[in-house]
């Protein structure tokens, strides 16, 4: 496969990457994205990637379309049937609230109650069935919400993660009636224990799939009429890519597609370094997005909340994200504390110092107002930058932040970087403590627009090793959609005890959920032989409420012995003391799919300058209470393996990185720059 | 706005200080959700942590996710060890375990562990955590019971004493402890969870004072407690003075007959406050007491509720008043039982505390929520389950507000813990749930009408069970605001042998025997209204129809 594209289209920017694997060369835009209708700033960036799409020989995509639509309530109309008695699972959530502390806010679920109806049946938490399922008032029901203007059909039964049987019955009477594919039952798309969560991840699935099949099939055919031939990939949560026809289907897999490519981009650079213990840290403009990397791959999780209430239940990339991007706003709160986010500048008016009407600080006018971004030098400048105005920056900072701390405005602009720095890195240090990690092992990859000007900061900040600046930060997520593989997850809830393991019972779930995979990998393309499958669980001491995941060898090789010692090794680097007489429980099953084709080395298409190193530029920078002179150079002239001593700024075209004195940034034959502590 | 003062910390330091107490008290929290046993610890996180000064117990910080009840009562707690156990004879690796109700405390099963912090030598703080144990012995499964007539029925009781002294665990009393509770392998786990997040606070409080050092610690320390102390005086001086009389009552104590009043004198004088109980019922022969420190913190969560953004420390407490007589039910002597003080005399408090500061600002405060914990105590002997106990309860409609209508079904407002799910339920006891709905009709109508309530029911599937309900607000629903109505009250249905009846106290049984067949309908009540019906949108009003809301 010689040329591929990979499209991120975020909120601002939509960034393309073109790879050509035989030329070994990389070629990018970035153009303003569309966003009523994404495709638009697609086609535009292509153009400018300077290539015809019948040239193309994939192209992968990473999408919020479906995020979106659940946010902002866009979804299609949906109707839902339940058992009797349980309709409005959906509405009393789990029991909760908004905030702690606060008896206000509301709730809006995606599915209203008027298009929430019920039927006769019951299965026990057995799998027997207690009231036979009547496929005549199923279809009754069907006709109803059709009647009243909905277009997807979700079935959602009790205990049918135990037994299927009757959301299957119920949807194949609902077909007779239904007049298009868009029918989702729960047991489907999570198989798995909790009425509510299951409910929900079906709800959602639902919600949007008639968008982003339309949206797919209306991109489709765009890139059709522009002569695109090839398969059309999507990124999904996972980190994994999929066929365009399965994303349909598996559309609730597409709700993280952004974040994942980000996440995908920052495990092949910590694999091509050698990094075993690794975070990659994506600062774009309103938010940061964080993920922890083991052994070269992203951690997982099995849910999110998307909005209050709207849970999602499918194994995704364990990214989450606070309000910390560089148009954070800065603020004194009412007890007089400077206070940085989690309320954004947004893309308009933007930061102070983009001169469109902002009055309130950022952090990117902090960072301006230091002289860290557009700095000033005497001759080194860099296309691509966004003109800002210092002056402006430092008015605002000097009026909203310096004058009510009495602090001049060099000082009120550290302290913005200093206290968004803490919240940063004290979010960093909890997400590793959590899963009982020691971040004086971590390195940060660091990158969108932002990451690169606090990955330093951050290093010190929490006790990292080092940080990591990619090639092309501002677009490691587009090229991340490249290196991502076909995948799929399944899983399924057996609730085993181990000291009496059903060794067949478990072998034949791990094969059946297999053959499902297989069979859809061999349908988007994928190699028979080539074809990876990986076995695990979701595992606890009984009376536990929090699972770890454990790895086991196939099922022709199962053994009760080797999945408790799995278990007790998994227990004791997370939490110390095992609980010796306790039972262990084997409660969820989880296979993995996935493609071994691999992915294009990133080494090879970056070519890194050899030789002697340019001539160093200055700017005054202020920095830990004082004004210092900071090299600066443009970072993509800078040679293989050459140091740079903080303080130092480099410059590129989608991205600043700054080098606190007492650091080094060395240029890795990779491309990549890596800070570290001076010895 | 400015802050001067003549000793004035760098805002910067002051910022990032407040951020790493904080951090610690999360951290403490996370690592003891993820490794206890006690689902009401892990699932419904019934727990908090804390730092604590070293000489006066004042809270420095508490995490954020930590229950609100406990937002006074750990400090009372840390106070009450140093009294048993004053600074100078506490010892490095020195950790007291207490959970008595009358030394600062809520009930039996919420135990606290509390260690001191030393640093090459010297104490510089103390760090404590609460977990709720579903049980520490007592006549009920589960610790909640409505018919207790002193707190010796309700569970091992222990004043501050240390369960490890200087790094030693001192097994002869965790032997105690595990022979007087139910599941006792279960609780162990439990004790180790709580002891590994303490070990993991001195860890990182080590870093944070090597870092900042003590005298830049001690002064954020002071001003940070200035500056909440401040921001509440600033709330509280923009209510109008005055004094605003608000009661409620409830349904019984569970042993005798007869209404429960709880009454609040809310004065406002300038920047103070001072709350007089003593127009509230004596204290009571069931279990319905609360004890000074539960007392304490309801009346500061109703406050919290309205003001939220005063962070907790030991600052924002000092604009208040208190008037409790002893031997008054909001301030019981002991051996008065206390094991219904949070499923529903602390939620009550809370109403009370938001109804009198409505009457001030009925624009910043919501009409009255539900109020009840409705908690479902079930002990017994299943053919197909083996012997279980377990408790579950259930939540209610909030009130509506000047902002818009109530929340259905919001959690319990003294917590915010999540429910278990039915599937989880009927896959660890024999209960078959027919029903979980939202309860149509019992949202009180307004301009913003209430949250609805919960319609549940449930009964046994195979062998016999005990069924205990501790609950309230069977007489009156919640209160509603500018002419909003009230929301509907509680309504249980239990039946056995196919005869359906009331509870004798509309709201509390115990141990009611149960066959297959043999089970209950619970309704909680819905929130009151805001603002008159005439003014609701004839919008709104039509979607709550179509939606089949209301009948």
């Amino acid at each position: 496969m010689p040329r591929l594209v990979g499209v991120d289209i975020g909120g601002t920017n939509t960034d393309l990457v073109l790879i050509d694997t035989d030329a070994q060369k990389l070629t990018v835009a970035k153009v303003p994205s569309t966003p009523a209708n994404q495709a638009e700033g697609m086609m535009t960036g292509i153009a400018e990637l300077g290539t015809g799409l019948d040239a193309v020989d994939l192209l992968v995509h990473g999408t919020t379309v479906a995020t979106n639509a659940v946010i902002e309530r866009k979804g299609a109309r949906c109707g839902l049937i339940t058992t009797k008695g349980f309709r409005d699972v959906l509405e009393l959530r789990r029991r909760d609230r908004p905030m702690t502390y606060g008896l206000i806010g509301a709730f809006r679920p995606l599915i209203e109650r008027r298009f929430r109806r019920e039927v006769t049946e019951r299965i026990t938490a057995d799998g027997q069935v207690l009231t036979p399922l009547d496929a005549e008032e199923v279809k009754l029901v069907a006709r109803s919400l059709l009647d009243d203007g909905c277009e997807v059909l979700v079935i959602a039964f009790l205990n049918s993660y135990t037994e299927a049987a009757h959301e299957l019955a119920a949807a194949k009477a609902a077909r007779d009636v239904w007049p298009n594919d868009f029918i989702v039952t729960s047991s489907s798309i999570m198989p798995a224990v909790r009425e509510f969560e299951r409910s929900s991840t079906a709800v959602v699935s639902g919600y949007v799939q008639p968008l982003i099949g339309r949206y797919l099939a209306s991109l489709g055919k765009r890139l059709a009429a522009d002569g695109y031939r090839q398969d059309l990939l999507v990124v999904q949560s996972n980190g994994g890519v999929m066929g365009a026809e399965v994303a349909t289907r598996f559309a609730a897999n597409t709700i993280l597609s952004g974040p994942a490519a980000g996440v995908t981009a920052g495990a092949a650079i910590a694999r091509e370094l050698g990094l075993d213990s690794a975070i990659s840290c994506d600062m774009g403009g309103t938010s940061l997005d964080v993920c922890v990397i083991r052994n070269g791959a992203p951690d997982i999780t099995q849910q999110k909340t998307l909005d209050f209430g709207v849970a999602l239940c499918v194994p995704m990339l364990d990214a989450d994200a606070i309000g910390a991007g560089g148009g954070s706003l800065a603020r004194i709160d009412a007890a007089g504390i400077l206070q940085v986010g989690p309320q954004s500048a947004g893309a308009v008016p933007g930061p102070v110092a983009f001169g469109a009407g902002g009055t309130i600080p950022t952090i990117t006018d902090a960072n301006v107002a230091l002289g860290i971004l557009a700095p000033e030098t005497k001759r080194l400048s860099v296309q691509g930058n966004r003109a800002l105005d210092r002056a402006l920056a430092r008015a605002a900072i000097s009026r909203e932040i310096g004058e009510p701390l009495g602090l001049d405005t060099d000082k009120a602009a550290e302290a913005i970087v200093t206290v968004a720095v803490a919240k940063m890195g004290g979010h960093i240090r909890r997400r590793l403590l959590e899963k009982g990690l020691d971040p004086r092992e971590f390195s940060i990859i660091s990158f969108g627009g932002a990451g690169p000007l606090h990955a330093n900061r951050l290093v010190r900040e929490i006790g990292l090793k080092s940080a990591v600046i990619p090639w092309m930060p501002g677009l490691t997520s587009a090229l991340g959609c490249l290196l991502g593989q076909l995948r799929h997850d399944f899983s399924r809830t057996v609730n085993m005890v181990l000291s009496a393991l059903d060794v067949p019972k478990l072998a034949a779930v791990c094969e059946e959920l297999a053959a499902e995979g297989r069979r859809l990998l061999l349908q988007e393309g994928a190699a028979k032989e080539a074809i990876d499958v990986r076995y695990g669980a979701d595992m606890c001491y009984r009376g536990q409420t929090h699972v770890i995941q454990v790895e086991f060898e196939g099922p022709q090789n199962l053994d009760a012995g080797a999945v408790r010692a799995a278990f007790e090794k998994g227990y004791r680097e997370r939490y110390g003391l095992l609980l010796e007489g306790q039972e262990i429980r084997l409660v969820n099953v989880r296979v993995t799919v996935s493609n071994l084709a691999r992915p294009p080395e990133l080494g090879a298409l970056i070519h890194v300058p050899r030789g002697a190193p340019p001539a160093a530029d200055h700017a005054p920078v202020y920095f830990g209470g004082t004004t210092l002179q900071a090299q600066v150079y443009d970072r993509q002239a800078l040679p293989v393996d050459f140091e740079v001593h903080g303080p130092a700024i480099l410059l590129q075209s989608d991205s600043t990185t700054f080098i606190e004195p007492g650091y080094t940034g060395r240029v890795h034959p990779s491309g990549n720059v890596i800070i570290e502590a001076a010895s | 706005m400015s802050v001067t003062r003549d000793n004035a910390i760098d805002p910067v330091t002051l910022a990032v200080v407040r951020g790493a107490f904080e951090q610690v008290a999360e951290e403490m929290d996370t690592v003891l959700a993820a490794s206890a046993i006690s689902p009401v610890i892990a699932d419904a996180w019934d727990r908090a942590s804390g730092v604590f000064h070293p000489r006066t117990g004042e809270v420095i910080a508490q995490g954020t996710t930590g229950l609100p009840i406990f937002i006074v009562v750990m400090q009372h707690t840390v106070q009450h060890v140093i009294a048993a156990h004053p600074p100078e004879t506490m010892k490095d690796g020195d950790v007291y375990v207490v959970n008595d109700p009358y030394r600062g405390g809520t009930h039996v099963m919420d135990v606290k562990f509390v260690r001191p912090f030393f640093q090459d030598g010297k104490l510089k703080a103390i760090v404590a955590n609460t977990g709720h144990w579903p049980d520490v012995g007592g006549m009920t499964p589960g610790g909640f019971t409505p018919v207790s007539t002193d707190v010796y029925q309700e569970g091992l009781r222990l004043p501050p004493v240390r369960i490890v002294k200087e790094g030693v665990v001192n097994q002869e009393l965790i032997d105690v402890m595990m022979l007087n509770m139910r599941v006792a392998s279960d609780r162990y786990g439990d004790l180790v969870a709580q002891l590994n997040a303490l070990d993991l606070g001195c860890k990182r409080l080590d870093e944070v004072f090597r870092k900042w050092g003590d005298e830049i610690l001690f002064g954020c320390i002071d001003e940070l407690k200035a500056r909440s102390e401040q921001l509440m005086r600033g709330h509280i001086e923009a209510i109008p003075d005055g004094t605003y009389h608000f009661f409620d009552e409830m349904d019984s104590d569970g042993v005798d007959e007869g209404r429960l009043r709880l009454d609040l004198k809310l004065t406002v004088k300038g920047s103070e406050i001072t709350f007089d109980l003593s127009g509230s019922s004596p204290e009571t022969r069931g279990p319905f007491n609360s004890p000074i420190s539960s007392t304490m913190t309801a009346l500061m969560i109703g406050m919290k509720h309205v003001f939220w953004d005063v962070p907790i420390n030991a600052g924002c407490f000092e604009p208040f008043h208190y008037i409790i007589p002893e031997g008054c039910m909001l301030n019981p002597r002991p051996p008065r039982p206390v094991s219904g003080t949070t499923t529903e005399t602390s939620h009550r408090l809370v109403g009370v505390t938001m109804g009198a500061l409505a009457q001030a600002i009925p624009d910043r405060v919501p009409a009255g929520f539900f109020g009840t914990g409705t908690n479902i105590g079930l002990g017994g002997n299943s053919p197909t389950y083996g012997r279980y106990a377990t408790i579950f309860f259930f939540g209610g409609g909030y009130g509506g507000h000047a902002g818009g209508d109530g929340l259905t079904n919001g959690s319990t407002v003294i917590a915010a813990s999540r429910n278990s799910s039915v599937e989880v339920l009927e896959q660890t006891v024999p209960l078959l749930f027919t029903r979980y709905a939202v309860r149509e009709g019992s949202a009180g109508d307004g301009e913003h009408r209430g949250g609805f309530g919960v319609e549940v029911a449930f009964q046994l599937r195979d062998g016999d069970a005990y069924l205990t309900l501790v609950g309230d607000r069977a007489s009156e629903g919640p209160h509603g605001l500018l002419g909003g109505e009230r929301g509907a009250s509680a309504d249980h249905d239990f039946h056995t042998g196919g005869v359906s009846f009331k509870p004798p106290h509309l709201s509390k049984i115990d141990r009611l025997y149960i066959k297959p067949g043999d089970g209950c309908v619970l309704r909680t009540p819905g929130g009151g209204g805001y603002g008159a019906p005439a003014r609701r949108k004839a919008e709104a009003r039509g979607a709550d129809r179509l939606n089949g809301l209301y009948k």
